[in-house]
């Protein structure tokens, strides 16, 4: 029902029954905050009460599922005998909704990844006892359509927990971080902001307090975070959408950042021309066959591991020195490997 | 003046809710000004008030109010004598939001009555609360999820008992991702298919294929991972199982033949589980499968060791450690170790590690000097 058009009778009828439960509650509720709830404008609210209270005028009087409704000032209150006091029971989706949302912690903790999500079905009740005890999650999930949501979060569940109540806590984190291709860790104070994810990969954004600037951690190269003292607070300038509009494209790829062009194989075209239609890629078509893609790059370390990854059928065409960083790298590689095999 | 629909849905459940015994249809029908009107009328208008009610009570019974049909014993089986109630789970549960560290315990310090609802309550910790709220803020978050209205409905729910201190906005969100949000519409079809196990029919732009083809399947699963959606499905044509990425998908229909009735059960064997989070390497044919051995330099290892690559076989002096990796493709698992930059190198099988270094010459001398 919750996927109706706000105007439909269907999302009328649901945001009624959670107006007149809020409402009767002692002092009743904002027509604001209802609004707000909803994602629709304060006047609807007010329409919706008005079908509600137009009853009045085609009925007998004496109806059981008689109301009063106040409006005052900002505020509407509901007086009635027993009508919609409380939210209704949840329907089929929501419950559905509730097993994936409780699904979330016990996966993460599974040690071994593929029975990660099967097994939490069993977990799914331990996690929810009283939940599943009051009726709120049904017992059997087989009733449940198929359905996962498997955000893959690691087993390093633990720092993933720790950074998240940090981010909602608004409390300082000491963590040990490795970054791409290097070969030590770091260890720093972050105020995490934001937990997300993009493109594939869990990130913190958070102000590292070693270097006063607001930066991007991935969340699987955190080695282990541990809950400071104190508090923060997210300046007022903060704005998460400028971190998550853009998705990856500005994690890595700034428009603070230098253009590096890419050519990629014939062989693998297919894929990066499925990529470029999902993000805003400048693209060239190539008389072989390949593409070259010009990517605006804030961190060359990103761009020397997303070369390697395509194993020979993605090249550095520039500038120079973009080149010679993923030519030194493999280099290391090749020779590392070649060290071992005369051992 | 005439009753909205939402009007006449609201005085029958009004009208429901106060009747703790079912209710015969006739009686409904004469109390409600809606219904009671037509029935005043010619037939014509009679038998539109007995559709009315019947959409009515459909409608509402699809949006999860359990109208309840029971027969009357005295002379049950005909239609005519059916009548209807609201059983008294029709509301939420109670639910308390407790502080674990409140609960009573006993002598030897074990919480003995946590569970105890109270005043017909049921008592929620604060973790559990925060589990289920929080789970469900994230939900909504998730790009293309075709339940996001349904996640936020039951988070408001469950928030009119349940507040814990400190839930506020959601820290973790979800970016945007163009791809799952360009395939929502496909994602809400694919969902109804698989809600009424409804055989399905798309194109498919297989990127191993060379062209885009018609596949017929029994829809079993919808996998949200790495940012997009996945069907698994039985193809009827391959008489196997496959894993069809949504952003694939072109001209998804949904058979309509027979709506009420499943064209086909779920195989017994069927855990949607069984095709989550599996590595690019670990796809392939059984048969097809080895084993292999990774050195991970410290602290590196430690980082592998927390995200779960491979299983641990060593643990050396220097922090080191020797994993096992079980590979179906190579070329899959090479790409992987190159992206880590030196960081791990393979141990053996010999020519899957001369395969690493073939690999990384190649790359090294197309991007040396003079090479273009």
């Amino acid at each position: 029902m919750a996927s109706a058009s706000p105007a439909s009778a269907q999302a009328r009828f649901e945001r009624l029954a959670h107006i007149v439960a809020a409402a009767s509650r002692e002092g009743g509720v904002e027509i604001e905050t209802l609004a707000r709830d909803f994602s629709v404008p304060t006047q609807r609210i007010l329409d919706d009460i008005r079908e509600l209270t137009t009853r009045g005028d085609y009925r007998p009087g004496g109806w059981p599922g008689d109301i009063l409704v106040f409006v005052e000032g900002d505020r509407i209150r509901v007086e009635h005998t027993s009508f919609m006091d409380r939210p209704l029971r949840l329907t089929f989706q929501e419950h559905l909704c509730l097993a994936l949302a409780l699904r979330g912690e016990p996966v993460a903790t599974r040690p071994d990844s593929h029975a990660r999500l099967d097994e939490s079905g069993g977990e799914l009740l331990g996690a929810s006892k009283a939940l599943t005890m009051a009726g709120v999650v049904p017992p059997d999930r087989g009733a449940l359509p198929g359905i996962a949501v498997s955000d893959r979060i690691p087993d390093h569940a633990e720092v993933h927990k720790v950074v998240t109540f940090a981010a909602r806590s608004r409390r300082p984190c000491r963590i040990r971080y490795l970054k791409l291709t290097a070969k030590d860790e770091s260890r720093r104070v972050v105020h995490p902001y934001l937990v997300a994810f993009s493109d594939e990969t869990w990130y913190v954004v958070a102000r590292c307090m070693e270097s006063d600037a607001v930066k991007i951690f991935r969340m699987d190269r955190i080695l282990s975070a541990v809950l400071g003292e104190g508090a923060f607070d997210i300046p007022s300038d903060f704005d998460a959408k400028t971190y998550l509009d853009g998705g990856a494209d500005e994690f890595f790829f700034a428009s603070v950042g230098r253009n590096a062009y890419v050519r990629y194989s014939p062989r693998i075209v297919k894929w990066i021309r499925e990529r470029a239609s999902y993000r805003s890629l400048s693209m060239e078509d190539n008389d072989d066959g390949s593409v070259t893609v010009c990517h605006s790059v804030a961190d060359p370390q990103w761009l020397v591991c997303h070369v390697l990854r395509y194993a020979g059928d993605a090249v550095v065409e520039g500038p120079e020195e973009f080149r010679r960083m993923v030519a030194e790298v493999a280099r290391g590689i090749a020779d590392l490997a070649g060290e071992r095999g005369r051992t | 003046m005439e009753p909205t629909k939402l009007q006449r849905w609201i005085d029958l459940v009004a009208f429901l809710v106060a009747h703790r015994f079912p209710v015969a249809k006739e009686q409904i029908w004469r109390e409600l000004p809606a219904y009671a009107r037509g029935l005043d009328g010619n037939e014509q208008e009679q038998a539109a008030v007995r559709r009315m009610f019947e959409r009515d009570k459909d409608e509402l019974r699809s949006m999860g109010i359990p109208i309840e049909t029971v027969a009357n014993p005295v002379r049950s089986g005909s239609d005519d004598t059916s009548r209807y109630r609201l059983p008294q789970s029709f509301y939420l549960p109670r639910l308390r939001l407790v502080d674990e560290a409140d609960d009573a315990r006993d002598e030897d310090g074990r919480a003995f009555h946590a569970r105890r609802p109270t005043f017909g309550a049921e008592n929620v910790t604060f973790d559990e609360a925060m589990r289920a709220l929080s789970g469900l803020q994230e939900l909504t978050t998730l790009p293309g999820f075709p339940l996001a209205g349904h996640a936020k409905s039951a988070f408001r729910k469950l928030s009119f008992d349940l507040k814990p201190d400190g839930l506020g906005e959601a820290p973790v969100q979800y970016a945007p991702s163009a791809e799952a949000t360009r395939t929502s519409a496909v994602v809400a079809q694919l969902f109804g298919a698989l809600k009424h196990k409804k055989r399905l029919t798309f194109r498919y732009r297989a990127m191993t294929g060379a062209e885009e083809a018609e596949r017929r399947v029994r829809p079993c699963g919808l996998l949200f991972e790495l940012g997009r959606w996945y069907l698994v499905a039985y193809d009827e044509a391959r008489r196997d199982m496959r894993v069809f990425r949504v952003g694939r998908m072109t001209a998804a229909t949904v058979n309509r033949k027979s709506p009420g009735t499943p064209d086909f059960e779920l195989p017994s064997n069927f855990e949607l589980s069984d095709y989550a989070n599996r590595k690019a390497w670990e796809m392939g044919s059984e048969a097809a499968e080895e084993r292999a051995t990774l050195r991970f330099d410290f602290p590196c290892a430690e980082w592998a060791d927390r995200n779960g690559h491979g299983v641990l076989l060593e643990e050396c002096d220097d922090g080191s450690q020797l994993r096992g990796f079980r590979v179906r493709n190579r070329h899959h698992l090479v790409r992987w170790v190159l992206e880590l930059a030196g960081q791990a190198r393979i141990e053996s099988p010999a020519s899957l590690h001369e395969q690493l270094r073939e690999t990384a010459s190649t790359i090294a001398e197309l991007h040396e000097d003079g090479q273009r």
